[in-house]
């Protein structure tokens, strides 16, 4: 692979290494993203998908390897040397991807708005009545126009995960990261989430998103990478990839997903027979 | 013998001096222990070893040498290895409080442990920086969990105060002593004293259930 140049790689990893004690969690992966392209990170639980994310904004600080974002250095360790940065200045490039986590982590002791508030103030100093109208904005675009007021233990699983989103975009990053942002949902709650997803998609967003939505991998990526021991085991556009075959773990791992969709296939032909709609591909 | 609390009441000037005295040595020494506490508390939570080892060893310190034997050394063996002088009063703040910062160090350290890490890693990713996050983030929600254990110890310091009886301070239980011996009447004075002792703490620590039911909910 070519080193990460190219203007319009958003992020970069080369290289990744991490242990956890004599755990070799994630053993050398290399991943770029370019700009607007939705990556779909899929693999069984315990692979490294979390690890691999939280390295990419060094939340998790690898043993080894190479993290850019927009051009920017973030961490090195490589044969050549150690790049030293501050913590305000791994701040500095941090902030260009905003992060959505599995338990949302909305702040508890703050309603949504101050939550989504929060960083533009503290952070970036903006001025309130900016960072409030925008917060606004955001909770509109999140399908939540009435939830401003309201503290995290009075919203749902979806409308927390929404609120989390929209703080995060708050922050205006460049790359957004989501790790299993439904995973913690009611299934139930699953759709509003996700079609808040699809929603920044349409709108251009660079994302890359661990999910074990296999079908909504399928619909929304551009590129599903297939995780697998620690390593990027398979890579590609999400049709070749998920339909090929060509990788056997891949094909077992995907397969668990599609002999759970034949045995619903009944329900679903059911559902779908009074109705004209042509449903959603592949799901 | 008939059981006579007047007695002790005609001492009342004595006695209300003497609760002054506790009083103000419980003031005194929780702000010492809370200032000291919170310091060490901060040392035990940053990421860098040595630090962490200080703090550690300076709480497993205080918490582990009894209070009496703490006060002792403060008074009459700390001024030769140090070749100072210093005052009974002096030694009775500086012993209870260094006590009181180890206990204290522990209560912050394990609130400011039991937030969720999540909480720390969301104000990571927004930017924030260990003061903000310290500050707006995680001390706000920590301090909810940590007023029942910290009004615990406050009570336990107020009592501990009695201790200072043995440097000679005049506090509640000295004057209790002092008055017993003028009078003769021990039975009276050390009950009216135990009695004065839990009607003083009994709404605090009534206050905190409060608190911590509030907090269950
Ligand atoms: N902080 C940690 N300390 C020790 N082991 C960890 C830690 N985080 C993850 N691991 C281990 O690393 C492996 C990969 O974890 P993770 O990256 O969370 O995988 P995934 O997200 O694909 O399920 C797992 O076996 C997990 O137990
Ligand atoms: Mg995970």
């Amino acid at each position: 692979m070519m080193t990460a140049t190219s203007e319009d790689v958003v992020l970069s990893v080369r290289g990744i290494e991490k242990s956890f004690g004599s755990q070799h969690v994630l053993r050398g992966v290399d991943l770029d993203v370019h700009r607007g392209e939705v990556v779909c990170l899929i693999g069984a639980s315990g692979s490294g998908k979390t690890s691999l994310l939280r390295c990419m904004n060094l939340l998790l600080e690898p043993d080894q390897g190479e993290a850019v974002i927009e051009g920017a250095p973030l961490f090195r360790h490589t044969k050549a040397g150690r790049l030293k940065l501050s913590s305000a200045q791994v701040s500095a490039v941090r902030i260009k991807t905003g992060m959505v986590f599995q338990n949302f982590n909305l702040f508890p002791h703050r309603t949504a708005l101050e939550n989504i508030i929060e960083a533009p103030l503290v952070v970036k100093k903006e001025p309130r009545a900016a960072a409030e109208a925008r917060a606004r904005e955001l909770l509109a675009r999140m399908g939540l126009p009435d939830a401003g007021h309201k503290y995290p233990s009075q919203l749902s699983g979806g409308q927390q995960q929404r609120v989390a989103i929209a703080r995060a975009l708050a922050m205006q990053p460049t790359i957004m990261l989501f790790d299993e942002p439904t995973s913690a949902l009611d299934p139930e709650l699953v759709g509003e989430v996700l079609s808040a997803i699809r929603q920044l998609a349409a709108e251009g967003m660079t994302m890359v998103i661990v999910t074990h939505e296999i079908g909504f991998a399928y619909e929304l990526a551009d590129r599903v990478v297939f995780m697998d021991q620690g390593v990027v085991a398979a890579s590609g556009p999400p049709r070749e990839l998920l339909l090929s075959g060509t990788n056997p773990r891949l094909a077992a791992f995907v397969s668990r997903f599609t002999e759970q969709a034949r045995l619903l296939s009944p329900l679903v032909a059911a559902a779908a027979a009074p109705s004209t709609t042509p449903l959603a591909k592949g799901m | 013998m008939k059981f006579d609390p007047s007695i002790v009441f005609r001492n009342w000037d004595l006695l209300a001096y003497g609760l002054l005295i506790t009083l103000q040595y419980t003031v005194y020494t929780c702000a010492i222990g809370l200032v000291i506490g919170l310091f060490v508390a901060l040392l035990q939570l940053t990421p860098w070893r040595p630090l962490r080892w200080i703090g550690r060893i300076w709480v497993e310190f205080f918490r582990n040498i009894p209070l009496l034997v703490l006060l002792l050394w403060t008074y009459y063996a700390m001024p030769i290895f140090l070749q100072i002088q210093i005052s009974k009063e002096m030694a009775g703040i500086l012993g209870l409080g260094f006590y009181a910062s180890g206990f204290y160090a522990e209560i912050l350290r394990a609130g400011v442990q039991s937030i969720d890490r999540g909480q720390t890693d969301a104000a990571m990713v927004l930017g924030m920086s260990y003061i903000q996050r310290m500050k707006r983030i995680i001390l706000p929600q920590a301090l909810r969990r940590m007023v029942p254990p910290l009004v615990g110890q406050t009570i336990m310091q107020l009592k501990n105060t009695t201790l200072l009886s043995v440097l000679t301070i005049p506090d509640l239980l000295y004057q209790a002593g002092y008055i017993s011996s003028t009078t003769y009447r021990p039975m009276e004075v050390y009950t009216v004293i135990g009695i004065l002792f839990v009607l003083i703490l009994f709404p605090l620590s009534a206050l905190s259930r409060r608190f911590e039911r509030k907090e269950a909910v």
